[in-house]
């Protein structure tokens, strides 16, 4: 290794080229084409939706820099997959008007908030499989709330732009961009939006898989902030249109969704503070986790936060291979070698490059 | 000290048992066919059934873990080597755990390594051995425990009945007698490549001088380095091999010929001799002529 290379661990190297592919023209022209078609028939509206998105997404991301793993370039697929499950959705319309008509409003009502939640959570259930014995290992719950929250961000783009083109916009909470408060004469209703939706399914999923036991409890868990964005998204629409016993029943339940809002807020702080414990608790003993001094220079700063990036996905999988048990901690224990093996290099690299630079003066 | 022992007939096993036995330990080895072990109690059993012995384990005052598959295959790393250390780790209930590992896991660079040197993890064997290590750092000195002493010894060369089990002194040796010529890059490669090693009775006492002090971290054990060409010639001074030396740039062997690794990696060995005051007994010479000595009265088959 050149001493004064940024540390090429070998072991967790991602590649940071770009190069042209096929599927990558492939993905920016869909891209394109989404948000291109949106602003062009929505215009402001699509823009304001666009501003929305991105204030939730970037003050997630913001509140959850002391723990989180993921980077901005990470949360972009997850978004545009979020947007390509709201074409999902449409298809599914349209197959639930041929089946049932047009004319099953209440049996729609209740069954899309289903479909939606399902189908928007689908992207991080993916990512998660796909990197299974490997970077899924080392998430945190911030993590995956990020992930959940720009796969229901990007659902939710297209959806609101259009709506709020056709019935212009009300007044958000200060703190939830993406929600919409809206008036009656019997009180008042928040919508969270589909990021915070997905965003609580992600969390709740974050905590069961990083506690692992009991398989029940945390299985009941995990599961939890699904099954209560489905109910919440339920109420929204259906107690929206209808006055009945089930529609007062779900704002009931619901609080006309200003449950959902409190409950998501809290589910933020507890995932921080829950991620910060793990941080702290599970790199304290090794030398190698130690945080190197970051200097004045941006470039000794950026490299710091590398570390520092690197150092939370291994304490992430220290605590995955502490709860699991059977062929998955192995896995874990092989990945958090890994990611010490990493921590290790760093740690000589910035001892190669202080001797260095100490001779050099 | 009543001690449990892992991988006790094996070709570091079978050094290490008699150094122990000798420092007046007593010995439970847990061994995977029938065998007997002089001085040893034997329990019959593998690391993937750990919960069996369980029991045993608990009951003694020390782990030594010299059992591996030596594998580089993955399957049986992740689920014989690392799955195994863990059992024996969750078993693990007081006093030290004494764990083999390898300076393999630094890859194979130029230069003298200490501890704290970089890691490269190239293949399963050394990906299983770092991942073991881990999870020792993060049990040791909790519920009980005592701290983990890894070692990380240089190349073993053990004279015993598993010395041509995939072992580097018999492999070399075999060569020497095929008449193989040993291809280098350059006479500087020639000259000085070669490896750190350690004699099989010398890291018996590693081993026992690691389990009479309160030891935790990891520690680089080694006896001496030598040449490629030093070791060779000694084979041909000692066991009259004939064997010679190729220098080219293109180091690709061709019929007839033998590529050695093209590494000089030392070793620093202060931190373990600090903290046990520990010297290597066994040189070069020795090992290879007790080498040559086993062939003669019982050569591999």
């Amino acid at each position: 290794m050149a001493k004064n290379e940024s540390p090429s661990p070998g072991i967790i190297n991602p590649s940071t080229r770009w190069t042209w592919t096929l599927r990558r023209v492939v993905f920016i022209s869909g891209v394109c084409l989404w948000l291109g078609s949106m602003l062009v028939q929505t215009r402001l509206d699509g823009i304001i939706a666009l501003w929305t998105g991105a204030l939730l997404l970037g003050g997630l991301f913001i509140v959850t820099t002391p723990t989180r793993t993921v980077t901005i370039g990470q949360l972009i697929q997850p978004l545009c997959l979020g947007g390509a499950m709201l074409g999902i959705v449409v298809l599914a319309g349209v197959a639930f008007n041929i089946t049932f008509g047009t004319s099953a409003g209440p049996l729609r009502d209740l069954t899309i908030p289903l479909v939606e939640e399902v189908l928007k959570i689908l992207p991080l259930l993916w990512i998660l499989w796909r990197e299974r014995n490997g970077r899924s290992q080392s998430l945190g719950v911030t993590d995956l709330l990020l992930i959940a929250a720009a796969c229901g961000v990007g659902f939710g783009l297209v959806e609101e732009a259009f709506i709020r083109h056709n019935e212009g916009w009300s007044r958000p909470l200060w703190w939830l961009p993406t929600s919409e408060i809206i008036r009656r004469p019997d009180g008042t209703q928040l919508i969270v939006g589909h990021g915070a939706w997905t965003g609580l399914a992600g969390l709740t999923l974050g905590f069961a898989l990083l506690l692992r036991r009991p398989r029940a409890i945390m299985m009941t868990i995990g599961i939890s902030g699904l099954v209560w964005s489905v109910i919440d998204h339920a109420g929204t629409n259906y107690g929206n249109s209808y006055r009945d016993t089930l529609g007062t029943i779900l704002r009931f339940v619901n609080g006309d969704g200003w449950f959902t809002a409190y409950l998501f807020l809290v589910g933020v702080v507890a995932a921080i503070f829950f991620d910060l414990y793990l941080l702290h608790f599970n790199q304290r003993k090794l030398p190698e986790a130690k945080l190197p001094r970051p200097g004045l220079s941006l470039d000794r700063l950026r490299t710091v936060w590398a570390f520092e990036l690197v150092r939370r996905q291994f304490a992430f999988a220290v605590a995955r291979y502490q709860r699991e048990s059977g062929i998955s901690r192995v896995r874990a224990a092989v990945l958090a070698a890994n990611l010490d093996g990493t921590l290790v290099n760093w740690q000589q690299w910035w001892r190669d490059t202080s001797k260095s630079s100490n001779a050099s003066v | 000290m009543q001690l449990f022992v892992t991988g006790a007939t094996g070709s570091v096993g079978q050094t290490v048992v008699p150094q122990l036995l000798a420092g007046g330990c007593a010995v439970t080895a847990l061994v995977r066919g029938p065998a007997a072990i002089d001085g040893c109690r034997v329990i019959e059993g593998s690391l993937q059934e750990i919960d069996r012995v369980a029991g045993e384990i608990a009951a003694c005052d020390a782990i030594v873990h010299l059992g591996c598959t030596r594998s580089l295959d993955s399957t049986e790393v992740l689920q014989q080597d690392i799955a195994g250390t863990a059992g024996l780790i969750d078993a693990w209930r007081k006093g030290p755990f004494i764990y083999a590992s390898s300076s393999t896991v630094h890859g194979y660079p130029l230069g003298i390594l200490n501890e704290r040197a970089g890691i490269d993890l190239w293949n399963w064997y050394d990906r299983g051995k770092y991942a073991n290590e881990l999870q020792l750092r993060l049990a040791e000195r909790s519920n009980g425990r005592d701290g983990a002493v890894i070692l990380r010894p240089a190349l073993i060369f053990a004279v015993n009945g598993r010395r041509h089990d995939r072992q580097m002194l018999g492999e070399i040796f075999v060569q020497c007698q095929l008449g193989s010529r040993f291809v280098f890059a350059s006479d500087e490669a020639l000259a000085t490549y070669g490896c750190a090693f350690i004699g099989g009775t010398d890291f018996g006492r590693v081993v026992d001088a690691a389990l009479t002090r309160d030891l935790s971290g990891i520690y680089n054990v080694a006896g001496g380095f030598c040449t490629w060409r030093e070791l060779i010639e000694m084979f041909n001074r000692v066991a009259g091999t004939k064997s010679e030396f190729v220098v080219r740039a293109d180091t690709r062997p061709k019929s007839g010929e033998y590529r050695l690794a093209q590494s000089r990696t030392e070793l620093d060995t202060t931190a373990f001799a600090n903290a046990t005051g520990f010297m290597p007994k066994e040189t070069l010479g020795e090992l290879v002529e007790a080498f040559v000595r086993a062939e003669h009265s019982s050569p591999r088959a």
